[in-house]
């Protein structure tokens, strides 16, 4: 799927949930077919907060994957590394033996 | 090529529609949970229950076209953003 595609499609997921997170919890009455003026407003600050809000969970969300990633590139590095330690010990034990093979 | 943005405009529409669907279900939901006591003496919708259901949805829709509207006008900032960018 294009990635534009996926963005819109997020964006859509998040606007039905930004519509029934502030509908549940602003709309208390049902005494008329109209929003009253303090349902209104509630709306109105419920979705600036929500859209506020999911900014900052990507970029604290960002930040936290660099550190991750930077992480496990770090152990893979180790890894790597005392896996090549290894190989070398043996392949130097392999050569002491072969020189030190008895003569009687 | 025509044929390519004739893809993306009806893969958009089915995402629209796809939306639309998943706002019934959350609409319903929601309007069950708040007007409906969950009390089960009797199978008939009460007159009360009719006039919140009403409401409700009537309700809903408009929280949904605003925010429809709002976001929409954030989208079209963030654009003029980049283009000055």
């Amino acid at each position: 799927m294009d990635a534009n595609i996926r963005t819109f499609k997020d964006f859509l997921q998040i606007y039905n949930n930004l519509s029934e997170m502030c509908f549940k919890n602003c709309v208390v009455s049902f005494n008329s077919r109209l929003l009253e003026d303090s349902e209104e407003k509630c709306v109105e600050d419920c979705s600036a907060k929500f859209i506020k809000l999911n900014h900052r969970f990507m970029a604290i969300y960002t930040e936290y994957q660099q550190i991750i990633v930077n992480k496990r590139i770090k152990e893979a590095e180790e890894q790597a590394n005392q896996a090549s330690i290894a190989e070398n010990s043996v392949v130097s034990n392999v050569q002491e033996e072969s020189i030190s093979i008895p003569t009687s | 090529m025509a044929q390519l943005e004739q893809q993306k405009l009806q893969l958009i529409q089915e995402l629209e529609i796809e939306m639309m669907a998943d706002m019934y279900n959350r609409l319903t939901n929601v309007c069950h949970k708040k007007c409906i006591p969950p009390v089960y003496n009797d199978s008939e919708i009460a007159k009360g229950e009719a006039v919140c259901l009403d409401r409700c949805v009537a309700k809903f829709l408009d929280i949904h076209e605003r925010i429809g509207k709002k976001l929409g006008q954030l989208s079209m900032q963030d654009e003029e953003l980049l283009k000055k960018k």
